[in-house]
C-alpha cells in the first residue's frame, strides 16, 4: 500500500515533469543558516561557523542527485535521455543508420511478407467457435485430396463415431445470377448441407440458420438463402429488415432467413461467398444433374464435422480406420468407384480441420514452409552483418565510452546506452520492413493467384502478423547488438583512453563472423539456384504443346440463353465465323482446358495384332476440332491429324503416344480399331474408332503431371461434350486473338457476357506458379544474401587493413613485399571462408531434405548446382576483397608508423 | 545483502518519525539536531541525507509538510506526522522490539543454557 502510493507520486511527479530542486535548495539554505547561527552563538567567527555547517550538512550535489532519485522515475528518465542521446548520434551518422536499418528493414521485409502468406493460408484458422476442435475428411491418394460424393458423406455421416456432426459444402463453383429491384448481379456463394450451421457453430447475426436437416435426402427442399455478412453489409445497407424478405437467384425465389457471422466467407483462405445455399438448391437448379450428385463416383464435397469434447484426433483417426471398407461398401454398393475401379486406390482418411479446406494450402503449405527456413536463414544473415555494423561503430567509441566510464557511468547505463541505439535501429527497420513486407506479399500473391479469376486471396495483417514481425525485428536487433553492449560496458578506461582505436576488435570478430556469414550465404545461394534448376527443368522439359501466341478462351453457352440441343452446332458456328475472321491463323474447339488441372477418365479397350485383350480405365478422352493439333502445337508423330472428312462417316481418333503404345504394344496402331467400354462385351463390326493417326504426348493436366493417354476424336462425333467448350486461337500477336475472340462472339451471341479468355503462355506460367514463387523469393534472398556476404567481408577486412596499418607498416619498413602482405591478408580471408563454406555445406546437406519434394529434375545434391554456388560465392567474395586489399598495399610505411 | 546505505535510511526514517511525534511539527535543522543530540556520535550521518529521507517518507503518505515561519522569521518547511505516519511508527516500533529482543536474547545465551 505504502510502496504503491510512493509509486504513484513518483509517477506522477515523472509525468508532469515536476522538480522540487528549488524546494529542497531553499530548505538547505535555511537548515545552513540555522546551524551557522547555532555555531555563532557556540562562539565561532562567522566564517568558520559557515564552513562547519557546510560541513555538517554534506556533498549538497550528492543529495540533490538522492533527492532526485526519490523523487521521479529515473530509470524511465534514463531511458529517455538514451533515446533523445541515441537518436543524435544516429543523426549524425546518416551512413550507418542508413545501412544498418536497410540490412534489417530487408531482412524484415522478407520475413513479414513470407509469414503474412504463411499465416492467410496455412495457419490461420476459420473465424468459428474451437477451431481446433474440427476435422477435415479426406479422400486421397498421395498428394491428391478429390473430395468426396453425396454417397460417401451420407455413409461417413452415419457411420462415423467421433464426431458430433458433419456437413458437407461445396463452393467455389462460378457465380449466381442475383436479381433485386430490376437490377440483375453476380454474387459468389457456396452450398451446404443444414448441419453446417450446428458444426461449425455459425451463430447468425440477423435472423436464424439452416434446418439441421437441410439438404439431406428425404427432408423437403425449402427455398432459403443465408448472406455473409460483408454483402449484406455492402449490398443491404446492413438492412436490420432484411429477414424474411425474397431475394432472386437464378430465377429462383428464395427466402432470406439470416445474415452469417462476421468474418465467415467460406472454408479457406480464397473463398469469399457472398451467400450460402442448401446443397438441395443445386437440384433445383440443375435437375439434370441429379444422376451425377446421387452418383458416387462424383467428387464434389468437402466434409468437415467437429469432435466430441471427449475424443481426439487420434482416435477420430482410428474410427476412420474402422470404418473405411464400410463407408465404400455403403457408399457405392455396386462396386462401380470405390471398390474396385478407378478410384479404388484413394483412401478415406481424417485431419486436423482447423483451417478449413483450400487448394491454396494445398499447393503452397510445402513451399511455405521451406520458405520460412530460408526466411530464417536470412535473417540470421542479417542478424550477423547488422552485429557486426554495430560492433565496428562501437569499436570506433571506445574512447567515448571509456570517458564515460571514467566520469562516472555504470557499466550499465553504458550497455543501456549501446542497447538503446540497436532497439532504435530496430523500431525503424519493424517499420521498414512492415512497409516492405507488405508490398512484397502483395505481390506475391499476385503470383500465385490465377491472374483470370477474381476471387484470390485476401491477405490479413492481424495481431498475429504484427506480433511476429515486431518480435523479429526488435530481436533481431537486441540479438545483434546485445554482444557490441557488453563489449562497450567492458570498456578499461586506462587503456582505451591511450589508444584511438580499438585494434583487437574487428580482426578477432571475423575469426566467426565471415565463416558464419558464408555458410549461410551458401545455403541460401545453393537453395536458389536448385529452385531455379526446377523451374527451369519444368520449363524445358517436353510438354507436348506449343504456347507461342495461343489465346484460350472457355465460353458458357447455357450463359448465352443456348438451348441444351443446339449447342454443338452454334459452338461450330462460332468456330468457323472465328475462322473466317481476319488476323486469325487457325482456331480449335476442345472440351477441357489445357492445364486446368482437371481431369478426365473413360474405359477404352482394344486388341493387338495377336488378338489380345487391352483395357484401360483412365483414358483421357478429348473431343477437339480439325485444327486441334496446329493451334496448340501438339506434333503428329505418325499418321495424319483430322481432315474435313472426319467430321461424318466412319468415327476416327487420334491416340497420343503413351495411349497408342499401351493399346497397341510393338506395332503400328494405324488403321486399327479401339473400343469405348472395359472389354466385357465382344465388339460389333464397325463400333468403336478407327485410329488414324499418333501425336506426342502432351501434359494436358498440368505441366507438373506425367502426360496422360489421351484419346482424341473429332468434336462432331462427340458433341455432348460440348456443355462448357474451349476455343483456342492463334493469331498475329496475343491481343489480337483475344480482341478477335471477344469480339466474333459478342457478333455470334448478342448479349452474352464475355469470355473468359487467357494467353496460353499465362496458363503455362500459372501452371508453374508454385515452382516460379520458390525460385522467385529463394532468389531474392540469394541475391540479398550475396550482397550481405560481400559487404560483411568487405567491412571486416577493411577495418582490420585500417586497425593493422602500424604493424603493415613496420612490416613493409622490415622488407616485406605488397604482395606478402596482400597475401598474407589474403590467406586468413580464405581460411574462414573455407571454415564456412565446410559449415555450410553441412547445413545445406541437413536442409536437402526439407526442400527434396520440392525439386524437379535435379537432387539437393547436384555437383552442377554446387560447383555454380562455390563459382558465385567465390566471385563475390573476391571482388569484395580487391578493395581492402589495395588499401593495405597501398599503405605507406613511413606515414604509418609515424602515426600514432 | 542489504547495503549499509539501505540500513542507515531505514533507521533514520523510524527517528523522523518518533521525533516528530515527541516534538510535533519540525523542520529539517530540528529533526536532524534532534536526533543528533539522542544519537550522540553514534551515528555520523551527513545531515543532508535527512532530506531524501523526508521526501521518501512524504510520497509514501506518513508526513507532510507545509512552509511556516521559523524562529528567525524565515520560510521553513515543516513536517508533520500524518495518521498513516503514526500508525506506521507504531507497527516499526513493535517490529523493532521484537527483533531487539530476540537479538538481545541471543546474545545473552551462554553455551549449555539450552540442551
Amino acid at each position: 500500500m505504502r510502496a504503491l502510493r510512493r509509486l504513484l507520486a513518483r509517477v506522477k511527479n515523472f509525468a508532469m515533469g515536476r522538480r522540487a530542486d528549488a524546494r529542497l535548495r531553499e530548505e538547505m539554505e535555511e537548515h545552513l543558516a540555522m546551524q551557522t547561527e547555532e555555531n555563532i552563538r557556540a562562539g565561532m567567527t562567522a566564517e568558520e561557523a559557515r564552513r562547519q555547517a557546510i560541513l555538517k550538512l554534506g556533498a549538497s550535489d550528492a543529495i540533490r542527485e538522492r533527492y532526485h532519485a526519490e523523487e521521479g522515475l529515473p530509470l524511465l528518465e534514463n531511458a529517455g535521455r538514451d533515446v533523445r542521446y541515441a537518436v543524435r548520434q544516429l543523426r549524425r551518422s546518416p551512413g550507418y543508420a542508413a545501412t544498418a536499418i536497410v540490412t534489417l528493414a530487408l531482412g524484415v521485409g522478407a520475413n513479414t511478407a513470407i509469414f503474412l502468406l504463411t499465416w492467410s493460408i496455412v495457419l490461420r484458422s476459420l473465424p468459428v467457435p474451437h477451431p481446433g476442435e474440427l476435422v477435415r475428411y479426406t479422400f486421397r491418394k498421395g498428394e491428391g485430396d478429390i473430395g468426396f460424393s453425396f454417397p460417401q458423406y451420407e455413409a461417413i455421416k452415419k457411420l462415423q463415431g467421433t464426431a458430433s456432426g458433419v456437413f458437407a459444402w461445396t463452393g467455389g463453383e462460378g457465380q449466381e445470377n442475383v436479381r433485386q429491384n430490376g437490377q440483375a448481379s453476380k454474387a459468389y456463394s457456396a452450398k451446404a448441407t443444414g448441419s453446417v450451421i450446428s458444426v461449425l457453430e455459425l451463430r447468425p447475426v440477423l435472423g436464424r440458420g439452416f434446418e439441421a436437416d437441410a439438404g439431406e435426402p428425404g427432408a423437403a427442399y425449402r427455398p432459403e438463402v443465408m448472406l455473409a455478412y460483408n454483402y449484406w453489409k455492402t449490398e443491404f445497407h446492413s438492412d436490420p429488415a432484411i429477414v424474411g424478405r425474397s431475394l432472386d437467384v437464378d430465377n429462383q425465389n428464395l427466402t432470406i432467413i439470416g445474415v452469417l457471422p462476421r468474418g465467415f466467407e467460406g472454408l479457406g483462405p480464397q473463398e469469399h461467398i457472398d451467400m450460402l445455399l442448401p446443397i438441395s438448391f443445386e437440384r433445383v437448379l440443375h435437375p439434370e444433374r441429379a444422376s451425377m450428385m446421387d452418383s458416387a463416383g462424383a467428387f464434389w464435397l468437402t466434409v468437415m464435422g467437429r469432435l466430441r469434447p471427449s475424443e481426439s484426433l487420434k482416435q477420430a483417426q482410428a474410427n476412420v480406420n474402422a470404418i473405411r471398407s464400410q463407408v465404400n461398401e455403403t457408399a457405392d454398393p455396386k462396386h462401380l468407384f470405390l471398390n474396385g475401379g478407378l478410384f479404388s486406390k484413394f483412401e478415406l482418411a481424417v485431419e486436423e480441420g482447423y483451417a478449413g479446406r483450400s487448394w491454396l494450402r494445398w499447393k503452397y503449405e510445402k513451399p511455405l514452409v521451406a520458405l520460412e527456413g530460408l526466411c530464417g536463414l536470412m535473417m540470421l544473415l542479417c542478424a550477423v552483418n547488422l552485429a557486426l555494423l554495430i560492433v565496428s561503430r562501437v569499436s570506433g567509441r571506445m574512447h567515448e565510452f571509456a570517458m564515460r566510464n571514467a566520469l562516472g557511468a555504470s557499466r550499465g547505463r553504458l550497455m543501456a546506452q549501446v542497447l538503446t541505439e540497436t532497439l532504435i535501429l530496430g523500431a525503424c527497420g519493424l517499420a521498414g520492413g512492415a512497409l516492405l513486407g507488405w508490398e512484397l506479399a502483395k505481390a506475391l500473391v499476385g503470383m500465385i493467384t490465377d491472374p483470370g479469376s477474381p476471387p484470390d486471396l485476401r491477405l490479413d495483417a492481424g495481431v498475429e502478423v504484427f506480433a511476429f514481425t515486431a518480435a523479429v525485428s526488435l530481436g533481431t536487433a537486441l540479438a545483434a547488438g546485445i554482444w557490441p553492449a557488453w563489449r562497450a560496458s567492458r570498456t578499461a578506461p586506462a587503456k582505451d583512453l591511450k589508444q584511438g582505436l580499438s585494434s583487437s576488435g574487428s580482426h578477432r570478430l571475423g575469426r566467426w563472423i565471415i565463416p558464419a556469414q558464408v555458410a549461410l550465404g551458401l545455403v541460401l545461394l545453393n537453395a536458389a539456384l536448385l529452385m531455379a534448376s526446377t523451374l527451369i527443368a519444368h520449363m524445358r522439359q517436353h510438354s507436348g504443346f506449343d504456347a507461342g501466341k495461343a489465346v484460350l478462351g472457355q465460353l458458357d453457352l447455357r450463359e448465352a440463353g443456348v438451348a441444351e440441343n443446339d449447342r454443338s452446332a452454334r459452338a461450330l458456328e462460332y468456330l468457323h465465323q472465328l475462322q473466317g475472321a481476319p488476323g486469325v491463323q487457325s482456331a480449335a474447339l476442345m472440351t477441357m482446358v489445357p492445364l486446368s488441372g482437371s481431369f478426365g477418365a473413360r474405359d477404352y479397350f482394344s486388341y493387338d495384332a495377336q488378338g489380345n485383350l487391352h483395357v484401360n480405365k483412365q483414358i483421357w478422352p478429348e473431343a477437339v476440332s480439325l485444327d486441334y493439333f496446329t493451334v496448340l502445337g501438339t506434333r503428329i508423330l505418325e499418321g495424319r491429324a483430322f481432315t474435313a472428312a472426319d467430321a461424318s462417316g466412319d468415327r476416327t481418333c487420334i491416340l497420343s503416344a503413351a495411349a497408342a503404345a499401351y493399346f497397341f504394344p510393338g506395332e503400328s496402331p494405324l488403321g486399327r480399331r479401339l473400343y469405348g467400354g472395359d472389354g466385357t462385351s465382344k465388339p460389333k463390326e464397325h463400333a468403336g474408332c478407327q485410329v488414324i493417326g499418333v501425336a506426342e504426348d502432351a501434359r494436358f493436366a498440368s505441366l507438373l503431371d506425367p502426360a496422360p493417354e489421351m484419346v482424341y476424336s473429332p468434336i462432331e462425333h462427340d458433341s455432348e461434350l460440348l456443355r462448357f467448350p474451349t476455343i483456342a486461337v492463334r493469331a498475329a500477336t496475343s491481343g489480337l486473338g483475344a480482341e478477335t475472340l471477344r469480339n466474333v462472339y459478342k457478333r455470334v451471341f448478342p448479349g452474352a457476357p464475355s469470355p473468359w479468355i487467357e494467353r496460353f503462355s499465362d496458363a503455362i506460367d500459372y501452371d508453374l506458379s508454385r515452382q516460379r514463387l520458390l525460385s522467385g523469393v529463394s532468389g531474392g534472398f540469394a541475391l540479398l544474401a550475396l550482397t550481405l556476404v560481400a559487404t560483411g567481408l568487405y567491412g571486416i577486412l577493411g577495418r582490420t587493413v585500417i586497425e593493422r596499418r602500424r604493424e603493415i607498416g613496420i612490416r613493409m619498413a622490415l622488407g616485406a613485399k605488397r604482395k606478402q602482405i596482400v597475401a598474407a591478408l589474403a590467406k586468413s580471408a580464405a581460411l574462414r571462408v573455407a571454415i564456412g563454406v565446410v559449415a555450410g555445406a553441412l547445413l545445406a546437406a541437413a536442409g536437402g531434405r526439407l526442400v527434396r519434394s520440392l525439386l524437379y529434375g535435379v537432387t539437393p545434391w547436384n555437383p552442377w548446382v554446387a560447383i555454380a554456388t562455390l563459382a558465385l560465392l567465390v566471385t563475390v567474395l573476391t571482388v569484395a576483397f580487391v578493395f581492402p586489399a589495395g588499401r593495405a598495399a597501398a599503405v605507406n610505411p613511413m606515414e604509418a608508423i609515424r602515426e600514432e | 545483502m542489504k547495503s549499509k546505505k539501505d540500513v542507515q535510511q531505514g533507521t533514520l526514517a523510524l527517528m523522523v518519525l518518533k521525533t516528530l511525534e515527541m516534538l510535533g511539527p519540525l523542520h529539517g535543522y530540528g529533526i536532524a539536531r534532534r536526533i543528533e543530540r539522542i544519537s550522540g556520535d553514534l551515528l555520523e550521518v551527513n545531515q543532508g541525507t535527512l532530506y531524501p529521507v523526508l521526501l521518501r517518507l512524504e510520497q509514501e503518505g506518513a508526513v507532510d509538510s507545509e512552509w511556516g515561519p521559523s524562529e528567525n522569521n524565515r520560510r521553513a518547511r515543516f513536517y508533520r506526522l500524518t495518521r498513516a505516519g503514526r500508525k506506521q511508527l507504531e507497527t516499526e516500533k513493535r517490529e523493532w522490539e521484537v527483533t531487539a529482543a530476540i537479538i538481545e536474547r541471543f546474545f545473552a545465551l551462554k553455551a549449555g543454557d539450552v540442551a
